[in-house]
């Protein structure tokens, strides 16, 4: 082919030209740009240069003010109000607010305000004016609504938000900021508003001439009007939340049902037109957000303002303490009736208080954590939430339209208690006295070299199994603002290390039960030193180091990490402070994927074509202050590649160009993508850098395995399938949505995986099924807690493959006290000769959980042939049995470990 | 009527000017864009940004002889951001997802399936030279037009289009 032959092969590759609609499409959109009317884009420049220089006007003067108008206190005196308002100060005394548009004076509490010329504006001012003395700041500004738009020469402007807020020092209280008034409020320049500020900041004594706001009158005839009071006392309630809900339920009688977690938080549910039963809508979310539902607050006075109501929906009234009110669906809008006073009850609440079973109060730097649970009225449906518990111990807990709860109360230092208490409507419940009984745990404080309380002291301990040296647990705590800790123990043996910045470690033994007081010395950084060689001892420059140190068992508690690099000779440094750190290395540019203990080096330096990169770990190193560590000397192995074809020779090249992911194979870190690149045309790929070891080939839902070997590796990914369909069924009864995992084996070995969904139908079809032996897993995790497995020898495609879900049961019974519903875990470890410990991912791992009944039994149920692990999922038994299931139930007796 | 007229017509609004303005240029502006992204769909969205552009920024026009470069100039620079903004958009969603992306409808197409295996071999030349190819076949650009809107000699851009061209019919040598 000539050039100008390709040079015309080339043009025909090309469209000539866009589709006559989209010529169309582009055309009017030219038009819509150039025609003057709608030249958006103009007007919007405008806009915003208008809005950038009024923003500017706004708050330069702020900004002057706090920056040079500190020196000059007194001047607010004389300073105006914005745009013609004005404030009066009275009794000059504590506080001095200045602005350069308004003064408002604090004095014993009370801020006096008295428009002047134009009220509206001085309330509308917006922005923080600036306090001198503790630099407070008082923000008042109003609600959009259409009155906003009479502007400033109204005679009757209406305020109908208020919001204070005070800044002291440099910490914002915590402040009661909201006054919402329950009608439009007209203020003439004579009017004068006032309200007291209470020292934790609530806003008390709303008044306008000295009247209180609830003697405002409310016009009714535009809005649904009401008063919420007490049930109890008559005293109006405040800040109640008032709304109108509408049914979902398709005839409009179905019935909302709310269940309170005794802070004001709902859960909802409803019926839902589309489902029978009650749906629900999530858990403990704040009540207004919802539903698109109207929510106002009330004032002071217990008044509130709705917008009428509509057909179907119905009146609902919360209030922190109180049950809900719920009127029933309006049907006829006119009949129903504005103006009325609503009496709320409180809640059904019981008091109770926690000590110890030896009388002494709960550990201070304790966990408490109390969990209620109840049904939910008319649903077979549970619902839990937490209890507070104040640091005497004392807890209140509110339900509404409940019989019974179960309380369950988590303390550090005390066994777990599970409590029934039945709730009788008429009578108040008694006060609960809970006696918790004390559990194995180590605690204590730790102070500085001049006795001062420590906080935030990471400490990890370690449990020892007995007298041996085997390491059983490990925990972590930190300490508390008092320097206090307090951790759960399993063990007698005990080895606690602290972790503090600028402080030596402290290492050493622990009784449990007995208080541990530790003085932490100080120390200085300490300089670690290291050099990174390749497979032929020549530096290795610009890789990322990084120091990492985790405290405790947990990976994300305490964690801190420090960076570095190597140098053009390869060698990094660290100043860090003693305590044990992780070194790992990682290409520069690289995404960190943490390998737990893979037993691979693995180093991919970041290129165009392969984007990922695992670090690598160097190992841990202990930094101590007296003792300087040798240089860390890491010589990386010579690295391998792969060389990859799509398909063998012999099945010629593919037509089009696909992915190919590169994963880890590790026993605990499996199927983690380290490199993603396309294939060329003809099917080939290539990864470079590679430690050696095994890894994963990915492309589509296929999973092949590969060793790669130092320097070049060819591979063929072998992508010959058939299809498997059939269906999965228990007791004749179909099991659908359930994952189906088809899994290829080769001289005991995992070499590729694949899986599909059953319908609901219990029917499953998977067409690209690698040949050869082929064991299937069906895992239905969420409806029966067990995976079963049936296997196939693959030459062929696969139709009507029907799998029986087994009827062999495990049954398990525990001699010594455990908690109840305590869990029992068993794993698989062989299946027809496949050892399935390298299906390493934990979630194909389980062949199920059970919970225990009142009498420590468990039932393991749908067990297919095969070698099981069994274990318990959680403390108080360390007994792990290996068993072998045939075709008849097996029973098992396990007994409590030593503790 | 040269483009620098066009333009001052666009200016004072004549919708007609743009009309005129598309017709001559469209084909080459949207057959460039095809071949840089690949895809018909994007070449459309990115001819149409172009134009659209173009006329937002009316009044920072200079050219008085040829409109072409510019708007060339202006879809290599909105398909650079489109790869930005997809980069990072793989970056949020995460590598797994991509694997599972299925193949563009489009790419179905006798037509969508030609420009791919194109897209395909282009994507093997260095930028340089597949600017240089795809200005030149596809944006109708003379070498001194190239020239200017490159920044080099244009004995540069010659034996870039020339080695980019040589380059491209051995990587299609097999399937032409």
């Amino acid at each position: 082919m000539t050039d100008q032959e390709f040079k015309s092969w080339l043009e025909d590759q090309v469209p000539k030209s866009p589709s006559a609609e989209f010529d169309q499409k582009l055309k009017s959109q030219a038009q819509g740009l150039l025609s003057p009317q709608s030249s958006t884009f103009k007007f919007k420049r405008i806009l915003l240069v208008v809005a950038i220089i009024l923003v500017v006007l706004t708050f330069l003067p702020l900004v002057i003010n706090l920056y040079l108008g500190r020196d000059k206190p007194n001047e607010w005196n004389q300073l105006k109000a914005f745009r013609g308002g004005r404030f009066e100060v009275h009794d000059a005394a504590k506080y001095e607010f200045t602005s350069p548009y308004s003064r408002l004076q604090l004095t014993e509490g009370e801020v006096r305000a008295i428009p002047s010329d134009y009220p509206l504006e001085v309330a509308f001012s917006g922005g923080f004016l600036n306090i001198e003395k503790g630099r407070c700041s008082v923000n008042i500004q109003r609600v959009k609504d259409k009155s906003m738009n009479q502007g400033p020469t109204s005679a009757s402007p209406i305020v109908s938000f208020v919001t204070v807020s005070i800044l002291t020092g440099m910490t914002w209280l915590d402040f009661d900021s909201e006054l919402h008034l329950g009608e439009p409020l007209s203020l003439s320049p004579k009017d004068v508003v006032s309200f007291n500020l209470t020292e934790n900041g609530r806003l008390q004594n709303f008044l306008i001439n000295g009247a209180e706001l609830a003697e405002l009158s409310l016009d009714e005839s535009l809005h649904f009007l009401g008063r919420i009071v007490s049930a109890e006392n008559g005293k109006p309630i405040p800040k109640a939340r008032v709304h109108w809900a509408k049914d979902l339920s398709p005839k409009n009688d179905g019935k909302v049902i709310y269940l309170s977690d005794g802070k004001g938080r709902r859960g909802r549910y409803f019926r839902s037109p589309f489902e029978k039963g009650i749906r629900d809508t999530g858990l403990w979310f704040p009540f207004d957000a919802q539903l698109g539902i109207e929510a106002t607050t009330v004032g002071t006075a217990g008044y509130f303002k709705l917008r009428k109501p509509k057909k179907g929906e119905s009146l609902i009234i919360e209030a922190d303490g109180y049950k809900a009110y719920l009127s029933q669906v309006i049907q006829k809008v006119d009949k129903i009736e504005s103006g009325k006073t609503y009496k709320l009850s409180r809640y059904h609440t019981i008091e109770g208080q926690v000590a110890l079973i030896n009388g002494k109060p709960i550990h201070p730097a304790a966990e408490v954590r109390f969990y209620v649970t109840h049904k939910i009225p008319a649903t077979e449906k549970t619902a839990r939430w937490s209890v507070d518990v104040n640091e005497e111990g004392r807890f209140n807990i509110a339900t509404d339209d409940v019989k019974e709860v179960q309380l369950l109360t988590s303390v550090t230092g005390c066994e777990d208690q599970r409590l029934n208490i039945q709730l009788n409507k008429d009578q108040k419940a008694t006060p609960l006295k809970l006696i918790l009984a004390p559990r194995p745990a180590t605690f204590g404080s730790i102070v500085t070299t001049d006795g001062k309380p420590l906080q935030g002291v990471d400490i990890t301990i370690r449990e020892f199994d007995g007298s041996s040296s085997r390491e059983k647990r490990k925990r972590g705590v930190k300490t508390n603002s008092k320097g206090l800790f307090i951790s759960n123990v399993s063990s007698t043996s005990l080895e606690l290390e602290t972790f503090k910045e600028g402080f030596k470690v402290w290492k050493g033994k622990a009784d449990p039960n007995q208080s541990l007081n530790i003085t932490l010395q100080p120390a200085i950084k300490q300089i670690v030193e290291g050099l990174v060689v390749d497979s032929k001892g020549h530096p290795v420059k610009n890789l990322g180091v990084s120091a990492t140190r985790k405290a405790g068992g947990d990976l994300a508690f305490g964690k801190v990490e420090i960076e570095s690099q190597t140098q053009e000779d390869g060698r990094f440094k660290f100043e860090l402070y003693p305590g044990r750190y992780l070194m790992t290395l990682h290409p520069k540019y690289s995404k960190e994927v943490t390998l737990y203990g893979a037993p691979y080096l693995t180093i991919v330096p970041w290129s165009k074509e392969n984007r990922l990169s695992l670090p690598f770990s160097i190992g841990t190193v202990e930094v101590t202050s007296d003792k300087k560590l040798p240089v860390l000397r890491v010589n990386l192995p010579e690295m391998g590649s792969i060389q990859g074809f799509e398909t063998s020779p012999a099945q010629g090249r593919p037509l089009k160009q696909s992915n190919i992911g590169l994963l880890s194979y590790g026993i605990r870190d499996w199927g983690t993508v380290i490199a993603y690149l396309k294939t060329d045309l003809q099917g080939k790929f290539v990864f470079e850098n590679l430690a050696p070891g095994r890894y994963g080939l990915s492309k589509d839902q296929h999973i092949q395995l590969i060793e790669v070997e130092s320097g070049s590796n060819e591979v063929f990914l072998d992508t010959k399938t058939a299809v498997v369909a059939g269906s999965v069924q228990r007791d004749g009864k179909p099991i659908g949505v359930s994952k189906v995992i088809f899994g290829r084996w080769e001289k005991g070995e995992l070499t590729h995986t694949t899986y599909c969904r059953t319908n609901a139908q219990g029917e499953f079809e998977h067409t690209k099924v690698p040949l050869g032996r082929v064991s299937v897993l069906i895992s239905d995790q969420r409806v029966t807690g067990t995976t079963m497995m049936t296997k196939l020898d693959l030459k062929e495609n696969v139709r009507g493959l029907k799998i029986d879900w087994p009827k062999v049961q495990i049954k398990i019974k525990a001699q010594k006290s455990l908690p109840k519903n305590s869990r029992v875990k068993v794993k698989f470890l062989e299946f027809d000769g496949l050892v399935l410990k390298r299906l390493a991912q934990p979630h194909y791992l389980t062949a199920g959980t059970a919970q225990s009944d009142d009498q420590l039994n468990y039932v393991l149920k749908g067990v297919s042939p095969g070698r099981y692990l069994v274990y318990f999922d959680g403390e108080g038994i360390d007994e792990r049995i290996e068993i072998a299931v045939e075709d008849q139930d097996v029973t098992l007796q396990l007994e409590n470990s030593s503790d | 009527m040269t483009d620098g007229e066009l333009i001052q017509a666009i200016r004072q609004g004549q919708s007609h000017a743009f009309d005129l303005l598309y017709q001559r240029h469209r084909e080459a502006v949207f057959r460039y864009a095809c071949a840089l992204s690949g895809r018909i769909m994007d070449g459309e969205d990115l001819l149409q940004e172009a134009f659209l552009g173009m006329i937002r920024n009316i009044k920072s026009i200079r050219s008085t002889h040829s409109v072409l470069p510019y708007l060339l100039r202006s879809v290599r620079s909105r398909h650079i951001d489109q790869l930005r903004a997809f980069s990072n958009r793989a970056k949020a969603i995460g590598e797994q997802d991509f694997f599972s992306e299925d193949p563009h409808p489009e790419s179905i197409t006798m037509e969508g399936e030609r420009l791919t295996i194109l897209f395909n071999a282009l994507a093997e030349l260095s930028d340089v030279h597949r600017d240089a190819v795809l200005l030149k076949i596809y944006g109708g650009l003379s070498y001194s037009e190239i020239a200017l809107l490159q920044e080099v000699p244009q004995a540069t851009v010659r034996s870039r289009y020339r080695s980019g061209l040589g380059h491209l019919k051995k990587i299609l040598g097999k399937g032409v």
